[in-house]
Order: C-alpha cells, then sequence, then structure tokens
C-alpha cells in the first residue's frame, strides 16, 4: 500500500519510545495487543501507512527495533506485546555489551553487522508499494541511540535517498552535568548526521519532557515511561493526518516541506496539549476549546524543549508552524481563534517573508475513549533552536 | 399522474420512463396558465406529477412503492380536488393551500426514499470525496502512480484510457468501502479545446437556472488540464443530482484538480531538491507553495467543508425534498461563488502563478534528473521571485479590497499573518532576505 512508513527504533530511548508509540496506534486503530483486528469494520481510518498485514485479521507494525543491549528489547518481547511484532525485524548484537554510551563503539558495531541490519531494511523496503520515508527514534547523547543512528542515518542516505528521513531525536540535559562526560562529543557526532542525512529533526529534551510530565502527570519525580509516553503521544499525534486521511497533509512530504523552507533548516520544536493521565478520572471531561488548545501551543511551558531555551524563544521568531487539531472542532472556530492570536501577538513571526501558519484539522480515532474535547499538537520551526547547538 | 391530468393546467407532461420523467422539460407553459393560479403552484403541481411517477415507478432493485401507496394519495387527492371544484367560485388561495399539502405529502416520501433507502447522505460524501478531492489520499496516490505518464504530453486518442488504470489503482487503494458507487469514478481526458465547444454549446441550450450561471473559467496549467472526473449516478438519485448539479461538481474537480497537481508538482520538487544547496531557488519554491497550499485550504476547509455541514444540517433536519434540494443548490452556488471563478482578474493572476510554478518546476526536476540547470537560472529565478511576489501581492489587493465581506478574509488571514504584505513591498525588505545566509 503506497506512501508506507518505516519505523527504526535504536537503542534504550528508542525502543522505549517505540513501544510506547505502537501501543498508542494499536488502540486507536483497535488492533489488539497480539495484532488482529478487533474492529468490526472499517472506519476509514489508514493502518496501511504504518502496519502491514500478514494475513487477514493480522496487523503487523512497520517496524524494525535495534540494540546493543537486549534489556529494552528484552522487556517488549515478555511484554504483552510480545506478539506483535515481525520477530525478524529485531537486531541484538551478539555479545549484548551495549555501546557502553560511546558512540565510537555504537557506530563501529553497526558497521560490523551492517549486512545484517540492512537486509533488514531492504525486506521491509521491498515489502512496500511504494516506500515513502523512514522514522527514527533515538537519544542522540549515549551510544547506541547515537552511534548506531548515526551509521544508518548514513546508509539511508546511501540506498534510500529518494526516502525521506525524519527523526525524533531526544536532545541531553543541558543544564545539568551528566554522568556520562563524553555525551557533548555523542552529540556533536549526531549531530553532524542529523544535519546533512536527515530531512526533518524533531527535538525533543529530557528535561522539559521532565518538567512537563512533573506538571502535567502530578507525579514529583516521573519514570521513564511516564516521559516516554509523552514523546509517543506527540508522534502519534503528528501522525494522524496520516492514518486519518482528509484533504491535505495525507503524507509525510505534505506535513513538513511547508515546514522547511531551506534544506538545512529542519530542526522542528514540538508541544501538545493537554496531556491527560489514566489517573485522571474519566468521567470528567474538561472543557477545552480550540483557542484554548492554540494558545497554549504557544506557550513556552508547553514546548518541549528545555528551560533556559525558553528565555530564548521569546527573543526568537517562528518561521512557519503547524499545528495538528483534533477533537470537536470546526473551521469557523479555527478562523477565530487564529484572528485572536495574531491581535493578541501570541506567535512572534518572522517578518522577511509569509508567515507559514498551518491548522490542519484531524479526526479522532473513534475507538479511544477521550478525555478531552479538544487536543492539539504544534510543529514549528522556530529560530531560538540555535540555542541547542550553541 | 392522476392529479396533473385531472386538472387544466399549463404544464407540459411528457410521458417518458425511469429517470427521462424527471429531466423532460416540465417547465410550465406561462402562456397556458389560467390567470389564478401563481407561477409557483403551478411548478408545485408539476413536481407532484413527476414526484408520483418516481415513486410508482418499477425500479430494477428495490421499489419505492413501498413508501408510497398510489392509491390512498389518489384517493385522497381526488377527494380534495373533487371538494375545490364543488364551490361556487374558485379560490386562489384554497387552491394554492391544497397544492402545498399535496406538495408536502410527495416531498417528504421523495425525501424519505433518498435519505434511507437511496442512502443521500452517503452519496454527497462520496461525491465531495471524488469531485472535492475530499479524498486527498486517493488523488495524492493516482498522481504517484500516473506520475511518469503526466509528464509526457497526452495523447490524443488514447489519454482517456492511460488514465484509467493508475485512477483504479488509487481507488482501490483508497476507498477501503467499495460500492458501485464509487466503481463507477473515471477520469476522462478532453482537450480543452472540445470542452470550450461544449461550454459555448451548452451555453446557448436554455434552462431557467443557467441563464444565471456564472461564466467561469479556470486558470490553465498545463497540458493535462484537459483531466476531469465522470460517473455513473445510481437511481433514484438522478433526481437529486441532477446534471446541473453535476456539471458544477465538474467544473470545481477541474479546479481543484489543477491546483492539486500544482502543489503536487511543487512538493516533488521539494523532495528532489532537498539535499542540495539551492537555497535561492528552496526558498521561491516555499514562497510558491505556501499560497497554493493556503488557497487550497481555503476553498476545500473554509468553504467546501463549512457548506457541506450546513447543508447536511438542513437536510438532517427535513424529510422534505424540496427543502434538501435547495440545500444542495445554495451549497454548489456558495462554493461556485466562493471559488471566484467568475472572477476574471483572480483567474487570470493564477494562470501567471501556475506559468511560474511551471517554469519553476520542469526546471528543478530537470536539474534532479541530471540535465544541470539553465545558465542563465540566476537571472531567471530572480525574475521569477519578482514575478511571483508581484502577482501574491496583486491577488492579495484584490482579495483585500473588493472581497473583505466574503470568506476570503480566512485566507487573508493566513497569507498575511504576519503583515508581511503591508509593509515588506519594499525594496529594502525583498533586498534583505535575498542576502540572508542560511
Amino acid at each position: 500500500m503506497p506512501r508506507e512508513i518505516i519505523t527504526l527504533q535504536v537503542g534504550q530511548c528508542g525502543n522505549q519510545i517505540g513501544a510506547e508509540f505502537w501501543n498508542q496506534l494499536c488502540s486507536e486503530h483497535g488492533i489488539a495487543k497480539d495484532g488482529i483486528f478487533l474492529g468490526a469494520e472499517s472506519v476509514g481510518d489508514r493502518k496501511d501507512v504504518f502496519f502491514y498485514q500478514a494475513d487477514d485479521q493480522h496487523y503487523v507494525p512497520r517496524a524494525l527495533m535495534l540494540d546493543l543491549e537486549p534489556r529494552v528489547i528484552n522487556s517488549i518481547q515478555n511484554s504483552d506485546q510480545r506478539q506483535l511484532y515481525n520477530h525478524e525485524n529485531i537486531f541484538l548484537s551478539p555479545h549484548g555489551g551495549g555501546a557502553g554510551n560511546n558512540w565510537a563503539s555504537g557506530y563501529t558495531q553497526a558497521e560490523n553487522f551492517q549486512d545484517e541490519i540492512l537486509d533488514m531494511i531492504d525486506r521491509e523496503a521491498e515489502g512496500s508499494d511504494s516506500l515513502e520515508g523512514f522514522v527514527l527514534c533515538h537519544s542522540i547523547a549515549g551510544g547506541t541511540g547515537s552511534g548506531m543512528g548515526s551509521f544508518i542515518l548514513e546508509a539511508l542516505n546511501e540506498r534510500y535517498s529518494k526516502q525521506i528521513v525524519q527523526a525524533y531525536s531526544v536532545f541531553p540535559n543541558q543544564t545539568e552535568s551528566s554522568d556520562v562526560v563524553v555525551q557533548p562529543y555523542n552529540s556533536i557526532l549526531t549531530l553532524k548526521r542529523l544535519m546533512l542525512q536527515c530531512d526533518c529533526v524533531v527535538a525533543l529534551d529530557n528535561t522539559a519532557l521532565d518538567r512537563i510530565a512533573a506538571d502535567r502527570l502530578h507525579v514529583d519525580t516521573p519514570t521513564f515511561a511516564q516521559t516516554n509516553s509523552l514523546v509517543s503521544t506527540v508522534m502519534a499525534a503528528s501522525t494522524t493526518t496520516l492514518r486519518y486521511p482528509g484533504y491535505m497533509n495525507n503524507d509525510l512530504v505534505g506535513l513538513i516541506a511547508s515546514l522547511i523552507p531551506t534544506p538545512k533548516c529542519h530542526f522542528l520544536v514540538t508541544g501538545y496539549t493537554p496531556f491527560s493521565t489514566t489517573s485522571e478520572n474519566r468521567t470528567i471531561v474538561r472543557k477545552t476549546t480550540v483557542l484554548d488548545v492554540m494558545r497554549r501551543l504557544l506557550q513556552t511551558k508547553n514546548i518541549m524543549i528545555s528551560p533556559e531555551q525558553t528565555g530564548k524563544m521569546l527573543q526568537g521568531k517562528f518561521i512557519s508552524i503547524l499545528n495538528i487539531i483534533q477533537g470537536d472542532v470546526e473551521p469557523t472556530q479555527v478562523h477565530k481563534s487564529l484572528q485572536r492570536i495574531r491581535e493578541r501577538k501570541l506567535a512572534n513571526f518572522i517578518e522577511w517573508a509569509p508567515a507559514n501558519m498551518q491548522v490542519a484539522i484531524s479526526k479522532q480515532s473513534p475507538m479511544t475513549s477521550t478525555v478531552n474535547r479538544v487536543s492539539g499538537l504544534m510543529l514549528a520551526n522556530h529560530t531560538s533552536i540555535r540555542g541547542l547547538f550553541t | 399522474e392522476f392529479f396533473v391530468k385531472s386538472v387544466a393546467d399549463g404544464d407540459n407532461s411528457d410521458d417518458a420512463d425511469g429517470s427521462g420523467v424527471w429531466h423532460k422539460s416540465h417547465r410550465v407553459a406561462l402562456e397556458r396558465l389560467p390567470p389564478a393560479v401563481e407561477l409557483e403552484t403551478a411548478e408545485a403541481i408539476s413536481f407532484i406529477g413527476r414526484g408520483v411517477r418516481i415513486l410508482t415507478h418499477p425500479t430494477k432493485g428495490e421499489s419505492a412503492s413501498g413508501r408510497f401507496d398510489a392509491d390512498a394519495y389518489a384517493k385522497t387527492t381526488t377527494a380534495r380536488i373533487r371538494k375545490l371544484a364543488a364551490a361556487d367560485a374558485f379560490e386562489p388561495r384554497e387552491f394554492e393551500a391544497v397544492v402545498e399539502v399535496l406538495r408536502a405529502e410527495i416531498a417528504r416520501a421523495l425525501g424519505k426514499v433518498l435519505l434511507d433507502d437511496a442512502k443521500l447522505v452517503t452519496h454527497l460524501n462520496t461525491m465531495r470525496g471524488f469531485y472535492f478531492l475530499g479524498k486527498g489520499d486517493l488523488f495524492s496516490m493516482f498522481l504517484d502512480d500516473a506520475r511518469n505518464l503526466l509528464a509526457l504530453p497526452p495523447k490524443p486518442g488514447s489519454a482517456s484510457r492511460d488514465l484509467a488504470t493508475p485512477f483504479a489503482l488509487a481507488v482501490s487503494r483508497g476507498i477501503l468501502k467499495e460500492d458501485s458507487f464509487t466503481e463507477s469514478f473515471r477520469l476522462s481526458y478532453s482537450s480543452v479545446l472540445t470542452q470550450d465547444a461544449q461550454a459555448s454549446s451548452s451555453a446557448t441550450a436554455p434552462s431557467p437556472t443557467s441563464a444565471f450561471a456564472p461564466r467561469v473559467r479556470i486558470p490553465g496549467y498545463d497540458t493535462w488540464d484537459g483531466i476531469g472526473l465522470e460517473c455513473a449516478v445510481p437511481w433514484p438519485m438522478g433526481i437529486f443530482l441532477t446534471e446541473e448539479s453535476l456539471d458544477r461538481y465538474r467544473t470545481i474537480f477541474r479546479y481543484l484538480f489543477r491546483l492539486k497537481r500544482v502543489q503536487y508538482d511543487l512538493q516533488d520538487v521539494w523532495v528532489r531538491l532537498r539535499r542540495t544547496d539551492l537555497k535561492f531557488t528552496l526558498r521561491l519554491r516555499h514562497s510558491m507553495a505556501m499560497l497554493i497550499e493556503n488557497w487550497l485550504t481555503y476553498i476545500q476547509v473554509d468553504i467546501i467543508e463549512v457548506e457541506f455541514q450546513k447543508m447536511l444540517a438542513v437536510i438532517g433536519s427535513t424529510t422534505d425534498f424540496n427543502k434538501c434540494t435547495l440545500a444542495h443548490r445554495e451549497y454548489l452556488a456558495t462554493v461556485m461563488a466562493q471559488s471566484f471563478l467568475d472572477v476574471g482578474s483572480i483567474t487570470s493572476i493564477f494562470e501567471d502563478i501556475f506559468a511560474l510554478t511551471r517554469e519553476l518546476c520542469v526546471t528543478c526536476v530537470n536539474y534532479a534528473n541530471g540535465q544541470g540547470l539553465p545558465a542563465d537560472w540566476d537571472d531567471r529565478s530572480a525574475y521569477l521571485r519578482r514575478q511571483f511576489d508581484k502577482e501574491s501581492a496583486e491577488l492579495f489587493d484584490s482579495l483585500r479590497s473588493t472581497h473583505t465581506h466574503t470568506r476570503a478574509r480566512n485566507f487573508l488571514l493566513r497569507f498575511n499573518f504576519n503583515d508581511h504584505f503591508d509593509g515588506a513591498r519594499s525594496e529594502t525588505f525583498a533586498s534583505r532576505f535575498e542576502s540572508l545566509e542560511m
């Protein structure tokens, strides 16, 4: 089925995020944890972008799970998701020692096993009718996600130059000193590949994720599972227009091309609102209007980059914004909200070119219970992103 | 049928079967209308006659007779007429009242048939999905598969056939629950000359509403402009989706499809050049894509989506056939009007813009295929940029000055979100922009 996307989950962080992402997608499309489709009939959603059908009712994620140490992948394989994935799409290094937070180790190990890894990718690609692109999930400060991730980016550039590559990259905490001394080196080496061999990078900041998790989910010290679920919510939301097609933004190109005016400016920030937890009483439906959502998306506290960045955000300007709004939404409400935002100058745009402010209204899955009437995601190209590099 | 015959009126009633019943000219002959009878009433009577025929007509599949008890209706109708005839003088008010009651009953019955048996709402959704490109992914897939075909000029003899395969493929992938209606959609190709001839010939055929149809001109893009969309409207939807309304659907499709192709070509340039160093070219592409996409969003979301929901609301609140038809007609009329296809100046602007985008796309595709850029590309692209900025500003001015009362202000809001078009047309901004090292 055309315009397929292959998801590559690399390293500990990448695989945790990925697992949550597939969890979310399965519940949205009515697919059980073992891949069997539970719904009665199709509701007009396109499952075939991210899943392929093994047989009539069995859906398999088009995903590759790669890691150099077995802990995370094993826990996935022991979880209730174990029958979901294609077991031939899992790569674990035989010696299972990990990359020791060392970019070079991650990179060279990938190089050593490149035949096996590239075979996996080729197999998935051949199984697609017209592959649109790859989505990479990883963190850039460790060893596997950064080193192996870099190798894969280079390989994709060589073998699949026509396909788009989008990355969800978790950036390290820049204020605290971490116990990983070589963090900056790992990051910089990966950033080079993200700049040259990637078409769109959604920058996610661990500190921001922690802060948002603490704030919104009302926990003091959020677990990795909780922060990862924030990321997977964002990933799922950014793919809704691909999975519930409407007039436009039905493919990755459509989403990304309008956000990226020049090739190198492809690092995006993202925000999401509102987050809800399982602990909240689901019978209470929060009143969220379109204006509320769109306004909050522009607030720095909802944007997933680190706090000292937010100061810079206030000085910087937006180049382009894409809002994906889900739920009980009408175009007239969107128009009014845009008017308000413009009047109150809530979004500071560049002056030297027409601002690109797009709002896509997306259908919501009928299968997930909605606590909130309206929710929204923002993907934006903002000049303050340079702060991540300095 | 019983009623029409029993009242001497000025109607023409042709005897025909099936859908012909509806579309044969049932116009009231004004000269033969008795003085006390209003035109509206006469049209209502004509409607009743046609409606009864439809409702009692044996259809191929389910017959509508389950909904409509023709005999009972005839009995009450005859009784009412007899009562009127028994009065001493002709009372126009009472006559109109009786006619209205009879009309309402027929309208309700027809409405029920369409809504429940014929699934009117599903069909309207399908029409929107196809003719108004609501199923965006279907058309994206088609453009993907037909890429090689569309890169070359169409072969006059076989163009329609060539389009059939990729379109059928796209439909089978994009439509998850196919039915006979969705399967009947076909792309057709006719050269623009033929289309113009058809347009002028249909303009000569008189009909009550076509006299008010605006003269539209769709901005031209390239050799494949002749692509149109056809479908086979299943019985009895033909009484609702009349030839006139289909004409409007077809016109809007041609416009939207053309815009979509421009958008697609511009996106294709992004994909091909996304890792190159052609900053100026890509920024120009970005501006062009922004305009086209904002315009498409305006037409498809601000206009079509909003009007469609309005129409559905009306249809959902009544089973009166006439009310539903009216809502549908208003829906199409608004979409046509708010697309400004009848405003020559705006069509010209878009035509100029299309020409600029085409030059950019063709040049970039050639470059991506290894042919290199034309030697004068720096100058040429600067020229394209200046022309495009000029056209954008003209579009902005034109919409702002004369159409702010329309919903075009939705487009203007997004297009000019950062007031770029108010302040920045001075030379200083343009030169600052160009010298930016990004």
